[in-house]
């Protein structure tokens, strides 16, 4: 218990730091910590109406990436799933560039079509990969994930030759970018995250009995079937909501919840899904500051640096999986 | 006499007869080498909206246009010139049997764009490779004799260079920007914003009439690629004093901006000048008429 006290003390310190970072960091005007309460000047309002907006955007699509992760691989027990990798953030944005592009006479609203693509997207990796009847292997869960999001990818190309207009958009949107926000998105994405978070919370125990596998879980009087339904669906809103405002994220549901495993040394998914939503807002803070440093004094997709230190995360874990 | 008469004329026959064709023949040094063309193109392929440009203001007209199958992409005073032109897809993915189709004796191409097709390209037709889609208004003026010398109409080309000069010299003086002000232009749409340095096309011809960037080249390694995404906060550091924007979604990003009180830090707010303009004309268009016509849009713009 100490150990878990000791991470979360950590962590959250990783939190205050970065986002202390993405609120005031790498600015060509001269920022301070007190512009977010007093002061009338540019520098105080860019702090208030430009950095506090963006930095809690920020905060809240890691925690909700964060949790999603935690979630989905808790449910297929598969370490690499994420919604980047089974192809849900592909259809999302598929189903986003459409409501764009070819649909766009219709004013779809994009959050809708963002949950409707990556419930589309998930459902058919799920059945893909059989794990609709709950015998999914780790690699035909990948592999058909892998799979279907190249295809979707591919469309979203497609859709973006279609209309080069629309390409510049679409490419910074699937890469993901936070400059630009305002109270609107924050006021957009707050409730789902925080919905998603409450049930992720109230999932874990559930999860854990699901980690003995689904006979022992069953006997033990858990619906199994319920609670890898309500999963996918948190899972679905999480990346729709995150899809439709700052676009595609990858690599922070991937690698955030194994930090915390890792972190916490143990599988208790209490503990684990907060853990792993604080984590992904230190490091989506992180990459916010990162970004603005890339091409300073402009920005760059935040997407860019989160796949950045995600990829080579990814390329690692593989590698220790094979030993 | 009439043997001796015969062995000196006779050479000089044959001479003059294989003189004639190197006469009508054009060699043009591009991108990719030399050209050379038996004799002066009738009939033009155009794979960039510059081409046009190019062509229109030599008189001529292309057959074939790479125009992205959106014939309103052609700036209002080409359209009429080209009545009648087949489209051959889109510019960065050209329908190479289309082209093919309209048995063409010169094809236009752009460096970046059509590079990877041009033995294909070559193989349809002879083929001028130039760049004009990174360069600037100073850079396209030279590119556009290298145009006008493979279309043979080089002595045209100068005379319309100098009238453009002329028409250029009386806007900058009609605008006259004596107090040096700083102006940028940008576009904008619902995912992001993009500011132009003076590496662009559109900053070259506000700097012909006078007008200074912020975003200089070689003040910082970022400002010398040609566009740069930009939060709010880059704008106001950026501060120009007119601002020219182009709108590519409805609402764009720019106008959440506006409702900030930050917005009217802006010195080109502040003092009203903040102008929407067709993103078309002045992010996509380069050449003689294009810079003409943007000119001709932002002294209106300036003296309203």
């Amino acid at each position: 218990m100490t150990r878990a006290l000791l991470v979360y003390a950590l962590t959250l310190l990783a939190l205050l730091l970065t986002a202390w970072l993405s609120l005031l960091a790498f600015s060509q005007h001269p920022l301070m910590l007190s512009g977010l309460w007093q002061g009338d000047d540019m520098s105080a309002l860019i702090v208030r109406d430009v950095r506090l907006p963006r930095m809690l955007v920020c905060a809240l699509v890691g925690v909700g990436l964060g949790m999603a992760g935690g979630l989905l691989q808790a449910v297929t027990r598969n370490a690499l799933a994420s919604p980047h990798v089974l192809g849900i953030n592909q259809g999302a944005g598929l189903f986003v560039a459409l409501s764009l592009g070819v649909l766009q006479r219709w004013q779809l609203p994009t959050l809708a079509m963002a949950c409707a693509g990556a419930a589309l997207s998930g459902a058919l990796v799920m059945l893909l990969s059989g794990l609709h009847r709950g015998r999914a292997s780790g690699v035909r869960l990948v592999l058909s994930g892998v799979a279907l999001s190249s295809l979707l990818a591919a469309m979203t190309d497609g859709a973006v030759m279609l209309n080069d207009e629309l390409g510049v958009s679409i490419v910074a949107f699937m890469a993901g970018s936070v400059d630009g926000m305002t109270w609107q998105q924050v006021a957009g994405l707050w409730p789902w995250v925080l919905g998603a978070t409450l049930g992720a919370l109230l999932l874990a125990h559930p999860l854990n009995l699901l980690q003995l596998g689904d006979e022992a879980a069953h006997s033990l009087g858990l619906k199994t079937r319920t609670v890898s339904v309500l999963c996918a669906l948190l899972v679905v809103v999480v990346a729709g909501a995150v899809v439709t405002y700052v676009g595609a994220i990858a690599f922070v549901c991937l690698i955030v919840p194994h930090t915390a495993r890792a972190l916490l040394g143990r599988q208790d998914y209490r503990l684990v899904l907060p853990l792993a939503g604080l984590l992904g807002g230190a490091l989506m803070l992180l990459s916010d500051a990162l970004s603005r440093l890339v091409s300073y004094p402009f920005e760059s997709p935040v997407g860019i640096v989160t796949a950045l230190i995600g990829a080579p995360f990814f390329l690692y874990l593989t590698w220790k999986q094979r030993r | 006499m009439n043997a001796r008469c015969a062995r000196i004329l006779l050479p000089l026959t044959l001479a003059s007869a294989w003189l004639a064709p190197v006469r009508a023949e054009l060699r043009i040094r591009h991108a990719q080498g030399e050209l050379v063309l038996p004799q002066p193109p009738k009939r033009v392929v155009a794979l960039e909206f510059s081409f046009v440009d190019a062509l229109v203001a030599v008189g001529m007209a292309p057959i074939g246009i790479a125009d992205d199958r959106q014939p309103e992409r052609i700036i209002g005073p080409l359209r009429d010139a080209v009545k009648g032109y087949a489209s051959v897809g889109s510019r960065y993915q050209p329908s190479l049997e289309a082209i093919a189709a309209l048995k063409p004796d010169l094809i236009i191409a752009d460096q970046r764009l059509h590079q990877a097709v041009y033995s294909e390209l070559q193989a349809i037709a002879p083929t001028l490779i130039v760049d004009v889609r990174s360069s600037t208004y100073q850079e396209d003026l030279e590119t556009l004799q290298v145009v006008a010398r493979a279309l043979g109409k080089e002595e045209q080309m100068r005379q319309r260079l100098r009238r453009h000069a002329e028409v250029m010299d009386k806007y900058a003086r009609a605008i006259e920007n004596d107090q040096q002000l700083t102006a940028v232009f940008g576009v904008s749409s619902d995912k992001g914003s993009w500011l132009h340095t003076e590496a662009t096309y559109a900053a070259g011809v506000l700097k012909r009439l006078g007008f200074d960037t912020p975003l200089k080249r070689g003040r910082n390694r970022m400002w010398s690629v040609p566009y740069v995404k930009t939060g709010l906060e880059q704008l106001l550091a950026t501060n120009p004093d007119i601002l020219l924007l182009g709108r590519y979604s409805q609402p764009a990003q720019i106008d959440s901006w506006a409702k900030s009180p930050l917005w009217r830090g802006l010195k080109a707010v502040q003092n009203k000048r903040v102008y929407w303009v067709d993103g078309n004309v002045w992010a996509r268009s380069r050449g003689l008429i294009s810079a003409e016509l943007m000119t001709a849009q932002l002294h209106g713009l300036l003296r309203q």
